[in-house]
């Protein structure tokens, strides 16, 4: 498979032909790594990543006694892909996330990258579980790496629809309780919402010691919206309409959507986390991309 | 109430606005967008206010339609009004169109007043429109004010005519126009207050209770006119035509009078600056033929009043044919019979003598008059003839004799006869008792009394016939019958002298040559009428036919006789009428009272204006006008509204369109 061709496989309206989302997850990581000339198992490779303070749970078998000998401290070394870290996703389902200008919807793309990441941290052995909200959690499978967790996370994946109002505070409350142990949080969200509310739902979870990642993935409209005349938008969430003329759309409004990603992405950098902005025509290889360079950062 | 309230299925046309507008908000393109938390709360609240805006032009619409249906539909709001408590005055303009108004700028200044009446019309107030002159006609009906240019679109069309106005009848008339409850009338009588306009009785001038007059005066205050007042042929003077001329002297500068004779100029003369009125000015023009002649005599040329500057007349020269039908034709009766129709100057008839079987044989049309000696003579042929020529409109004079009295019914008449026997007057001779001094051959009631009648048949007189001549006894002498269109003169004595001694008489021959001059419709002075007086049917001597104007319009249609024909000339001139197989003409001149243009002055007006002051006004008023019911026709302010809405219709309508064109600032 060449690159190109193996590039095409991560383009969404590719993946959206794939009949299943264990195929569109598998078609994506072998995709992107065709794509990086790298075997997807990079977490039995002996490449030396770090020195970690050794803390109780450790294997001393990892214990670097060289650096013992000379600093008579105790630091086990990490080698790349040797760590097993749990991966929860978190995925807003809220109505805004079933808007799609094309034939692919941020929900569905959301479900795509869901089911990539998942293929990907499971191929790992890392844990991995699935928590859906909008106004409260609507799915929760805990994080695990048995055999068939694969297979329950697309289930569940697949049995997601758009569902009402974003309620990032209660949702992330509930969140915070699923997420006792310390790992990666992947949330996949539009984020229309306000960034003091991201910052009140994500910053506990940082505070707790997850790693925490947040792809925010919007519509190719959304972010450029160009109509030649004045339309009648209708706000799928709250179902209320305004008319709006098509200067404002191309003025105003991106500036203001501009602004909100900054402050998106401020927020983010000020919880510790990582921000990806998604646009649903992309393909995958960006999200992929991120996940790998943090997973190794992990 | 409504007017026409089919019009109010019209409301079924609301659901076209509230379909468009759906209709229109389907097509919206309307698209689910993620969020509008980056549009603008102002746009927002500008969104809203364009839902309002929305829902107003919806709503306009829709009361648009409602309102243009109930317009249509003609509601009446009923209110409850008590007399005097509307303060309410229904103003009765009444504008004179007698000929008098023609003078001069008398019809302008009319109208100019007319018009100000009617602009003067305010509040609750109505008004209507009334033409007086020989008959008043209300050209509009009682009005609002929101409605008067009905009144102004009728009086642009109204114009002054020909005949004569009676201020008497007028008050007479007034109480006919009803007020609505709690309102008052004001008779704005827009005239020239010509004097001759007044009735013969002054206290006939009173307004009905409850009418307050208002006269508003246009004549003229110095006019002269000059009128041409009559023409007609010198009495024994055959070939000799009078007319007479009156007026004011001082119209006589320049002014010809000219003579035509059946429509052609005949003379013309010029009338002397001195000379003194009336003036009768000499036309010999020659003796005329036999037929009718039409004079008319001119002032030329015409005055500010030009109705009354001729003056028309007829002049007939009738040489009647009379049949005359006896045993014999040289017989007694024949001879006095023929004798008596020639003797007669004017009419001069054309009598010849005949034998019963002639009625059968000869062309009765030709003959004005049949005149039987005794109708015993007639066999059922010639009776036949007889009452199929009568029933076309002939005439007949029968006399019944010794073979009449053999039957047992008088021909063409059908009259019973009472006995079947000549009747003997016994030892005294019968005489007349009871006669119709009116009627037109019966003048002399005291010679009709001294004529003997020795024997008379004795007929019992029919339902449609009426007895002129009475015995002592009550049986009839002579009866008037119609038949069909024509008329019979029933004599029920011969005229020989063996059964009376009326041919030894003077008033035989006066008698013989008046019925027969009745009979045959010779008369020459029934022919003249005044325009707006009514023609009857004796005056039409027409059994039915056209009436054309002077200017050769047709004017009418008439019916028979016996429909009681009437009709009522509108212009000077001669009228033809023609009908029956003959053609007759009628002279129409103005009234001579309304060529005499002297005004009422302030005195006169005071004493009129004086009169209504006399009545019981409030009393009557109150016992005329009783609390009731009054309906308001509200069509025109629910139009008004409509079209109000429609005015602000398009400014809402772009208002809210804008929305799509709207800019952010």
């Amino acid at each position: 498979m060449s690159a190109s061709s193996a590039a095409s496989l991560l383009r969404p309206e590719v993946l959206a032909s794939l009949s299943t989302l264990e195929l569109v997850a598998r078609s994506a990581v072998e995709g992107f790594f065709q794509g990086m000339h790298r075997s997807p198992r990079f977490g039995f490779s002996q490449e030396f990543a770090e020195y970690k303070a050794y803390s109780e749970g450790d294997d001393p078998r990892f214990v670097d006694w060289n650096v013992f000998a000379r600093t008579d401290r105790t630091y086990i070394k990490r080698y790349l892909g040797e760590t097993n870290t749990r991966l929860m996703i978190v995925l807003d389902v809220s109505a805004s996330m079933g808007y799609a200008s094309g034939a692919i919807s941020k929900l569905k793309y959301a479900k795509f990258l869901a089911a990539a990441l998942s293929y990907m941290a499971l191929q790992q052995h890392d844990p991995t579980g699935l928590i859906a909200f909008d106004s409260k959690i609507r799915s929760y499978r805990p994080a695990s790496s048995r055999t068939g967790s694969l297979q329950a996370i697309l289930h569940s994946l697949d049995a997601l629809e758009a569902g009402s109002q974003t309620d990032l505070s209660e949702s992330f409350r509930q969140v915070r309780e699923h997420c006792q142990r310390r790992g990666l949080v992947a949330v996949i969200s539009d984020l229309y919402c306000d960034p003091e509310a991201l910052t009140r739902a994500v910053q506990p979870l940082a505070w707790r010691g997850h790693d925490i990642m947040i792809f925010q993935i919007l519509d190719r409209a959304e972010l450029s919206p160009d109509w030649d005349e004045s339309v009648l938008l209708e706000d799928v969430e709250s179902g209320q309409q305004l008319e709006v003329s098509p200067d404002y759309l191309r003025t105003t409004y991106r500036t203001r959507v501009a602004e909100h990603l900054e402050r998106m992405k401020k927020v983010a950098a000020g919880v510790g986390a990582d921000h990806a902005l998604l646009v649903t025509d992309e393909p995958l290889d960006k999200a992929l991309r991120r996940y790998m360079m943090f997973r190794q950062r992990a | 109430m409504w007017l026409a309230p089919w019009f109010l299925l019209g409301l079924v046309g609301i659901g076209l606005p509230i379909w468009l507008h759906r209709f229109a908000r389907q097509t919206d393109q309307k698209r689910p967008f993620a969020s509008l938390m980056f549009l603008e709360a102002s746009l927002i609240r500008r969104s809203r206010r364009h839902e309002l805006r929305y829902w107003l032009l919806l709503a306009l619409r829709v009361l648009l339609l409602i309102l243009l249906v109930l317009a249509f539909a003609g509601p009446l709001w009923r209110s409850l009004v008590k007399p005097g408590a509307t303060g309410a005055t229904l103003h009765v303009i009444v504008v004179d169109t007698s000929m008098s108004m023609n003078q001069g700028g008398t019809w302008d200044r009319a109208v100019e007043q007319a018009t100000t009446l009617i602009s003067s019309v305010k509040g609750a107030d109505r008004a209507m429109l009334v033409a007086a002159d020989h008959r008043m006609t209300v050209l509009q009906q009682p009005v609002f004010a929101a409605e008067v240019g009905r009144l102004r679109a009728q009086l642009a069309t109204l114009k002054a005519g020909n005949s004569r106005l009676d201020y008497g009848a007028l008050m007479a008339g007034s109480g006919s126009w009803g007020a609505g409850p709690g309102e008052q009338i004001v008779v704005h009588l827009v005239t020239d207050m010509q004097q001759s306009a007044s009735p013969l009785r002054f206290a006939d001038l009173r307004p009905p209770p409850g009418i307050h007059i208002d006269l508003v005066n246009v004549g003229e205050e110095k006019s002269s006119n000059l009128l041409v007042a009559d023409v007609r042929e010198a009495e024994r003077e055959p070939g000799v035509v009078l007319a007479r001329v009156e007026g004011d002297a001082s119209a006589l500068n320049c002014r010809e009078l000219v003579l035509e004779v059946n429509g052609v100029e005949r003379m013309r003369r010029a009338l002397r600056r001195d000379a003194t009125l009336p003036l009768i000015e000499r036309f010999e023009i020659g003796t005329l033929g036999v037929g009718e002649h039409r004079l008319a005599a001119k002032l030329s040329p015409a005055d500010e009043l030009p109705q009354d500057d001729a003056h028309y007349a007829l002049l007939r020269r009738v040489e009647p044919k009379v049949l005359v039908i006896a045993a014999a034709p040289d017989g007694d009766d024949a001879r006095y019979l023929l004798a008596a129709l020639q003797s007669l100057a004017s009419p001069r008839f054309t009598a010849e003598s005949a034998v019963p079987s002639a009625l059968v044989s000869r062309q009765l049309s030709d003959f004005a008059a049949v005149v039987v000696s005794d109708a015993g003579l007639l066999n059922k042929p010639a009776s036949d003839a007889l009452t199929k020529y009568v029933d076309a409109g002939g005439a007949a004079l029968l006399t019944l004799g010794a073979r009449a009295a053999q039957l047992s019914r008088v021909p063409v008449s059908n009259a019973k006869l009472a006995g079947g026997r000549a009747r003997a007057a016994g030892n005294e001779p019968a005489r007349v008792a009871d006669l119709e001094q009116s009627h037109a051959v019966l003048r002399e009631p005291g010679a009709w009394r001294r004529i003997r009648f020795f024997k008379h048949v004795a007929v019992e007189a029919p339902d449609d016939a009426k007895v002129l001549m009475r015995f002592e006894n009550g049986t009839p002498l002579m009866l008037e019958q119609p038949v069909g269109h024509g008329k019979l003169l029933l004599f029920t004595s011969p005229l020989d002298r063996q059964w009376n001694d009326l041919a030894i008489h003077p008033l035989f021959v006066r008698f013989v040559a008046e019925a027969t001059a009745y009979l045959a419709n010779t008369r020459t002075d029934a022919a003249v009428a005044m325009v707006g007086t009514a023609l009857d049917a004796e005056l039409l001597r027409t059994g039915g036919g056209q009436v054309f104007d002077p200017a050769g319009k047709r004017a009418a249609m008439l019916g028979g006789l016996a429909g009681g024909a009437k009709w009522l000339p509108d212009l000077p001139g001669f009228y033809e009428l023609r009908g029956s197989g003959r053609s007759d003409f009628i002279a129409v001149n103005v009234d001579p009272r309304e060529s005499q243009l002297a005004r009422w002055d302030d005195a006169g007006r005071t004493r009129w204006m004086a009169l209504q002051d006399l009545q019981p006004t409030p009393q009557a008023a109150v016992a005329t006008a009783k609390a009731g019911e009054r309906l308001f026709p509200i069509w025109f302010w629910l139009l008004l509204g409509a079209a109000a809405l429609a005015l602000l219709e398009p400014l809402v309508a772009n208002y809210h369109l804008n929305v799509r064109r709207e800019r952010s600032a």
